[in-house]
């Protein structure tokens, strides 16, 4: 049964996420005197060029330290000031652009338009907590994204999610990497940054239902831990992949685990994974069975995701401005709809012939047709991999932290008690050490 | 430690005020979040010009009977409200933002505090009694369930899918063909005509179509109203001209009177006026002359439209600004520049239209293609970028109001020759030419006639068409006699000759009298029998022409760079110079053909060549 204080947490968080919209960004119209004359647009400064490097200066560095910390220190309070830190200055001062989880689409971007150059920044972020990913696991979760701080923060009566909706969800990270890689390939979206749920509060200001949305997230993520980190971050997926090979990475105790099982409820994000015991002679075939089924599922799953993905271009161009834009004009010259738009007033006003707008559309969903059908057989990969993992049967002897799910927090340190007993000896250690200097 | 160890008190203590503090957050953030969401919701519901007041006032301005110091007063009281109620929006605006600070700073001491409170609280867990593993059939009991949540997310994603995919409708046609059909409809064109027209809304009701007003065929023989005259082809009208002059001395020179700003184009003739185009870095002008006087009438100064204000283009020094030449269908006079400004003047010099077109930052020697107009169509050949950039078009704006009326991609790479309009078996076709291809259009809608593959390199040569056939070519590829009256791609099929000796880079060819004259910039001319490509001789200026040549009956008149004029009369056997005459300064541009007279631009002037024994300077 949920304390009254879970009640009042949650309660407040989500007024506090209804009130967001107070913040939302609104616009006076101008007055409307014809003989009005309408001030010249200013443009804001450019930023200045030396802040990407400091920017870039200060990701490595934080890689770098939050690797150590995590690793070498075993710190969680160190981590924690740290990624206050971070939320600090990549979220509320650089109001969380550029981040490496958007940076995903700029390169699927460059990679279907030839024409488009990624800016050397953006390649940074997108690379630089992939390659200490490689290394050290996904410490840049632990401390160094904005986005996983803000949760982290929040994450103060966190429960565990049961292990079978974790893997159904776990679903929905893959599906919309795919679909935000699709969509900014052909160049028709940024998705993920659209729908990105922090942005707003990192800026103090955007739309009434961006800002809803974040403070949702924060309101679940009260109760559940990192749910975007866990549900829906699409570079978390590229992260956990390279995690798993990664040559070094969190473990729980720092020396040999003796089963205590201290830390088996301890992690938030239902990262930890229990020792196993054997598969028995009787289940082998019957497990086998499975995975060779799933195996010969698996392109089954690849066509049909692809074939069903094929038939989304349609949908999927409703988030392509100048689709939307030839569909209203369309409608317009046609007398589908007798109210017009801002940008169709705009496209007017250029005096273009629609017929080019329309053409342009058509080009666009027949893009959009190959991407829906990338995405699709793209899903269909995932589900068919998720059974086929599922139906593995790994043997573990001791508690350890699944690579791909861990985001190296630290929370886990606290309760090995081969980790105490590391500390103590590591101060006594230090101290004979000065005594006998 | 475990759950029964008894906290030490200086803990307890902390635990107890971090809680506290805890508390405290919450009540302040409820009551900061309850005054925001109030005041969100007055800002959504009072929308200040709802208002009653303001309301009346408006409704009272637009009564037509008020008096003229009653719509003053009514303006004046509507100003002072307005700013009052703009006032009180941004006030309250301001303390939305200072309340949302509040509550972000609320909200960081509530977390941080509890934070803490559950750190203090934190208690070592204390897991019942030893177990083994789960074992094998616990695990895959687990596993199957897992199976069934992830089948049941799988098969939601697909029915999610499956209905965006069959129920999310669309408008517009998904085939180009459907798109053609549709958009051609008759009522539909009209609808959309009519608000092109007006560029309004307009739903109920057509306008009917204004009567289309261009010159006929008649008025157009009569005057020089495009680049080489009424067929694009140099040949003119008249024959009484005359073969002998000297602007040094202004003998044969009716008059000569400077052009203000630079510009490479060509003059061109309707009636009594002559009209140039002159630019700089920072200005555009059009020019009008009278053409009995050569007084300057009228210059009109062609402000930047939007897309042009913002970008000077790139141009070479010997391009120019203004190098295009004008046309006129006798209603108006049309130029186009350097920065992708055209503009429409009236006879009398008032600007009817314009309207940019984007700079051609991708035309590395500067924009050049001079205007063509058919009928009530003002003909735009934009070549720009290599084939691959598909930044190549051909535009067809209405001439009377500017706007759009049809325009078509061109697979091309950048060019600077001019379009021409020929006239075949009573079909009209819009012939233009750039590396690789020769394409006709119906000027009509744009749709593609034929084309011809054959075009090579940066391509300046203007075709001309002459018995049945387009001329075209340039030094970088081969010379090409088209027969017109195929369909298609026509490489194959309708290339009645090649030739490839004394091809031009610049200049335009000369189709007239069943002779083809080809001249090169270095000075060279070269005959070539029209219809069957046999090369006749050549002839050497020695001296650079930019000029494109100009038919007068059997003669042609060649001004060479230099100043200095040829007359020849061109014969299947030599090249018999009748004249050799000095306009006095540099000339890189192509005579008007006019009765009795020649008008020329030359470096600095625009002179016209007879009609008059004693010069007239009208500096």
């Amino acid at each position: 049964m949920m304390r009254p204080i879970r009640f009042v947490l949650f309660a407040v968080v989500l007024l506090a996420a209804a009130s967001n919209a107070a913040l939302a960004v609104e616009r006076f119209p101008p007055p409307e005197f014809t003989d009005h004359a309408l001030p010249t647009t200013q443009f804001a400064p450019a930023r200045p060029a030396f802040i990407q490097y400091v920017d870039v200066a200060l990701l490595a560095g934080g890689l770098a330290l939050a690797s150590y910390l995590a690793l070498a220190r075993r710190s969680r309070r160190g981590l924690f000031v740290l990624s206050i830190a971070a939320l600090a200055w990549f979220g509320f001062v650089r109001h969380g652009c550029v981040c490496s989880i958007g940076a995903i689409q700029n390169v699927a971007l460059a990679a279907g338009n030839a024409n488009y150059t990624v800016p050397w920044v953006v390649v940074a972020f997108f690379v630089l907590p992939l390659v200490f990913t490689l290394f050290f696991g996904r410490t840049f979760c632990a401390a160094v994204c904005p986005l996983g701080a803000a949760q982290e923060l929040v994450a103060v009566r966190p429960i565990r999610v049961p292990r079978w909706l974790e893997h159904a969800l776990g679903l929905l990270p893959h599906v919309y990497l795919g679909l935000g890689v699709a969509l900014a390939a052909v160049g028709t979206a940024f998705l993920i940054c659209r729908y990105d749920p922090f942005v707003g509060f990192f800026r103090l200001g955007a739309t009434s239902a961006m800002l809803i949305f974040g403070g949702c997230v924060l309101a679940i993520g009260v109760f559940v831990g990192r749910p975007y980190c866990r549900f829906l971050c699409p570079y978390g997926v590229v992260l956990g992949w390279l995690s798993r090979l990664s040559k070094w990475r969190v473990r729980i105790t720092p020396d040999q685990c003796i089963g205590c099982r201290l830390c088996e409820d301890v992690c938030p994000y239902g990262a930890i994974e229990p020792p196993t015991s054997a598969l028995s002679p009787a289940a082998r075939p019957a497990v086998r069975g499975w995975f060779v089924f799933f195996l010969v599922l698996l392109p089954v799953l690849i066509a049909a995701g692809a074939v069903l993905g094929s038939h989304l271009a349609v949908p999927l161009s409703r988030l392509d401005p100048a689709v939307e834009l030839a569909e209203q004009v369309w409608a317009e010259d046609h007398g589908l709809t007798h109210v017009t738009t801002d940008a169709s007033d705009a496209f007017r006003n250029t005096q273009r012939p629609p017929e080019e707008l329309y053409r342009a559309a058509q080009s666009q969903r027949v893009k959009l047709a190959w991407a829906g059908m990338g995405f699709g057989a793209w899903v269909g990969l995932v589900v068919g991999m998720k059974f086929i993992m599922l139906a593995r049967y790994p043997r573990q002897t001791d508690y350890e932290p699944n690579p791909a799910a861990c985001v190296s927090c630290g929370r886990c340190f606290w309760y090995c008690p081969q980790d105490q007993v590391h500390r103590l000896q590591t101060t006594k250690d230090t101290k004979n050490t000065k005594t006998a200097c | 430690m475990n759950q029964n160890t008894p906290q030490p008190e200086s803990s307890a203590i902390a635990c107890l005020a971090a809680s506290a503090t805890a508390w405290v957050a919450v009540v302040f953030v409820f009551v900061v979040c309850v005054l925001l969401v109030t005041d969100y919701a007055r800002r959504q519901w009072d929308n200040p010009f709802d208002s009653s007041e303001f309301i009346a006032l408006k409704q009272e301005l637009a009564d037509p009977s008020v008096g003229v110091a009653r719509r003053d007063a009514i303006k004046m009281k509507l100003r002072v409200l307005d700013q009052n109620l703009r006032r009180e929006f941004f006030q309250r605006q301001r303390l939305a933002h200072v309340g949302a600070h509040l509550l972000v700073m609320g909200v960081v001491v509530l977390v941080l505090a509890e934070r803490a409170a559950a750190t203090l609280r934190r208690r070592m867990p204390h897991p019942g009694p030893a177990v083994s593993p789960p074992g094998t059939q616990q695990r895959l009991a687990a596993a199957g369930v897992s199976r069934i949540a992830v089948s049941v997310a799988a098969i939601a994603f697909g029915v999610i899918a499956a209905f965006a995919a069959f129920g999310v409708g669309t408008n517009l046609p998904l085939a180009v063909d459907q798109l053609a059909d549709q958009s051609t409809a008759p009522d539909q064109q009209r609808a959309i005509a009519a608000r092109a027209g007006d560029g309004a809304r307009q739903t109920t009701g057509v306008a009917p179509a204004p009567e289309p007003d261009f010159p006929t065929n008649e008025e157009i023989a009569r005057n020089w109203p495009r680049f080489r005259g009424p067929r694009a082809d140099g040949i003119a009208a008249y024959e009484n001209l005359p073969t002998t002059w000297d602007a040094v001395s202004g003998k044969n020179i009716a008059w000569k009177t400077p052009v203000p700003l630079p510009g490479n184009n060509s003059p061109i003739v309707w009636g009594d006026r002559i009209f140039l185009s002159g630019a700089d870095r920072q200005r555009r002008e059009v020019y009008c002359f009278d053409a009995g006087s050569g007084r300057l009438l009228w210059t009109r100064e062609v402000p930047s439209t939007p897309p042009s204000r913002s970008a000077v283009p790139k141009v070479e020094a010997a391009t120019g600004f203004a190098a295009p030449t004008m046309t006129t269908d006798g209603r108006r006079a049309y130029a186009i520049f350097a920065n992708g400004d055209v503009v429409a003047v009236d006879l009398a010099g008032q600007i009817v239209w314009s309207r940019g077109l984007g700079v051609p930052e991708e035309n590395m020697y500067g924009y050049a293609a001079s205007l063509a107009i058919y009928r009530d169509r003002l003909l735009i050949q934009w070549d720009e970028g290599t084939a691959d950039d598909k930044l190549s078009k051909m535009i067809a704006l209405d001439a009377a109001t500017g706007k759009t009326v049809w325009q078509v991609p061109r697979p091309v790479t950048g060019s600077w020759a001019s379009p021409i309009v020929v006239v075949h078996d009573d079909r009209p076709a819009l012939v233009t030419a750039a590396d690789p291809w020769v394409i006709a259009y119906d000027p009509a809608d744009g749709h593609e006639l034929w084309r011809a593959e054959g075009i090579m390199g940066d391509h300046g040569v203007t075709p001309v068409a002459a018995g049945g056939l387009v001329q075209v070519g340039n030094e970088y590829g081969e010379w090409l006699a088209i027969r017109l009256g195929g369909a298609g791609n026509v490489t194959e099929t309708h290339i009645a000759w090649r030739g490839e000796d004394g091809l031009p880079d610049t200049v335009s060819p000369l189709a007239s009298g069943g002779l083809l004259l080809l001249t090169t910039s270095s000075g060279v001319l070269t005959c070539y029998d029209a219809l069957s490509g046999e090369m006749l001789w050549d002839h050497d200026f020695e001296t650079q022409i930019t000029s494109s040549p100009t038919a007068v009956g059997r003669l042609a008149y060649v001004f060479a760079k230099n100043g200095k004029s040829f007359v020849l009369e061109p014969s299947r056997d030599e090249c018999k110079i009748i004249a050799e005459n000095d306009l006095g300064e540099s000339c890189v541009t192509s005579p008007a053909v006019q009765n009795g007279r020649i008008y020329i631009r030359t470096k600095k002037h625009l002179m016209a060549i007879g009609g008059s024994e004693d010069i007239t300077k009208n500096e």
